[in-house]
């Protein structure tokens, strides 16, 4: 498994690019751009959630000398991602671009597939729906989660088991044995 | 206890088959680096030193008012009973409640009033501690003399001798006392109350006051001249005795200058059947009351409380804002 990022290399990887280090500007795209990247994904067409996840890290960026404490630079960004929707709202319409621009070599019947997938995870609350992506489409553990969001690991634990678990019931699936005990208790 | 193997937690271990279903098929979403250029770096910000500069000043008043929310409460509380300590050439470093300090000929010492003020004791003094708590501190001056010098809420610090008491209103004074019981009384910063037999005296900044068992003087300046306060006594003696001397009134009225207000208006209050004689009307002179209201002078005349009040709340009053004395804080 990974190492995740700390605290103190991201607030470090910060203060350097609030200094105007290239180099850590580089750093903070490629670790935190998976996070942009899914909340976009959970409102907007794949294609359009590249374009939006590219606009909110200028935004970061342009604003980033606004940012005292470099450690919660996750949390930070990802609010604006969240704030920023760009100029189409994620309608049912738009979001059926997905199987057309998503991996075209891919056969019709999983292209359609994975747009119900992603379609069930979009529906679910915005809390379950992050973290969910950010495991399933970005294949991170919970540790990274926790470190790119903010959130402790117990959040992020909750929120995976629990989003499965609505998630499986969305698609007809039957409850893994990991979620059962988090649906119980919800 | 270990946790179970927990594939949503740990994507390196095995999931069931939908679970690897549903990772393969949104697996395709995945951000790729290699696809997305990271967009347009900005110039290094310019460095605003005037936010810089304003934060700095901002959180140096935020810790100011956090350390006098801190101080305030601190200096003003005080454990029930604790001693004072006392420096100097007392024999003994602290005074506690019931005990007694006394100064020798050439001998000075300093106490702490709780952590509210000090008192500095002069040469053949005698005083003991009375009572001391939070907000409430007591002494009882045998004989001698003291300097106080009190930032506290008023009625915090005073003064007992059977039955007189001088209270400080948040202020600096000093207090002699006879053997006899006579004394005096001299404000320097602030406002006093000497009370005895529920009669009530302020004395305020740059006043002083005479007594004797039994008896407060009135409120008088230092630097009045010296016919006009033997006036304002004769007039005092003999009214206290029954009798009004016309001619102690008068002189009073005319030897007072507008910077004897205060023992005018001290006098009246105690005598207001005074009003219906030549010092109401200097008084009026004095602090802007003219043209002289006659249903007031009536009023005063009769002892009205209301029409008595309406002159005091032209004088400066005893300062309700007491912090407003901080340098009284300063030695």
């Amino acid at each position: 498994m990974r190492q995740p990022v700390t605290p103190l290399e991201i607030a470090r990887q910060v203060r350097d690019a609030q200094r105007g280090s290239q180099a850590a500007y580089a750093w903070l795209y490629r670790v935190f751009a998976p996070l942009v990247h899914t909340i976009h994904l959970g409102r907007a067409p794949h294609a359009h959630a590249e374009e939006l996840a590219q606009d909110t890290f200028a935004i970061a960026f342009a604003q980033l000398g606004q940012l005292r404490e470099a450690a919660q630079f996750g949390p930070w960004i990802a609010a604006i991602a969240r704030r920023h929707r760009g100029r189409r709202d994620a309608g049912e319409e738009s979001l059926r671009e997905d199987h057309d621009r998503a991996s075209p070599a891919a056969g019709p019947e999983d292209r359609a597939e994975a747009e119900h997938v992603l379609r069930a995870v979009r529906h679910l609350p915005e809390a379950y729906r992050e973290t969910l992506l950010l495991r399933l489409v970005e294949g991170l553990s919970g540790p990274e989660i926790a470190a790119l969001t903010g959130l402790t690991a117990a959040s992020v634990r909750v929120n995976l088991h629990r989003g499965m678990a609505k998630l499986r019931a969305s698609l007809g699936l039957a409850a893994g044995p990991e979620e059962t005990a988090d649906v119980d208790a919800a | 206890m270990s946790m179970p193997p927990d594939p949503m937690w740990s994507p390196d271990l095995p999931g069931d088959a939908d679970l690897v279903r549903i990772e393969r098929l949104l697996g395709r979403y995945r951000h790729l680096p290699s696809e997305v250029p990271m967009p347009a770096v900005p110039a290094a910000p310019p460095r605003r030193h005037w936010l810089r500069a304003l934060a700095i000043a901002g959180g140096g008043i935020a810790a100011a008012v956090l350390a006098v929310a801190v101080w305030l409460p601190w200096r003003l509380h005080w454990t029930a009973d604790a001693p004072w300590p006392v420096t100097g050439d007392a024999a003994a470093p602290a005074l506690a409640v019931g005990g007694t300090l006394q100064t020798g000929s050439g001998q000075h010492a300093r106490i702490a009033i709780a952590r509210i003020g000090a008192l500095e004791v002069s040469p053949d003094t005698r005083l003991s501690l009375v009572e001391t708590r939070s907000g409430h501190h007591r002494i009882a001056l045998e004989s001698g003399h003291v300097h106080a010098r009190v930032w506290a809420p008023p009625g915090a610090f005073g003064v007992l001798d059977g039955g007189t008491e001088v209270i400080d209103l948040g202020c600096v004074f000093d207090l002699w006392k006879h053997a006899d019981g006579s004394g005096r009384l001299a404000v320097g910063s602030g406002w006093v109350m000497h009370s005895e037999g529920g009669r009530e005296t302020l004395v305020p900044a740059g006043h002083a006051l005479d007594f004797a068992p039994g008896h407060a003087g009135l409120p008088l300046r230092p630097t009045a001249a010296v016919a006009f306060a033997d006036a304002v006594t004769a007039l005092d003696r003999a009214l206290r005795d029954g009798h009004r001397d016309r001619d102690a009134e008068t002189r009073s009225a005319g030897l007072a200058t507008p910077d004897d207000a205060f023992t005018l208006l001290s006098l009246l209050t105690r005598y207001p059947a005074l009003a219906d004689g030549p010092l109401y009307p200097r008084l009026a002179e004095a602090i802007g009351a003219t043209p002289l209201d006659a249903r007031h002078r009536a009023a005063w005349t009769g002892g009205s409380v209301h029409a008595i009040n309406a002159w005091w709340d032209r004088m400066p009053r005893p300062p309700k804002q007491w912090w407003r004395n901080w340098r009284d804080v300063v030695p």
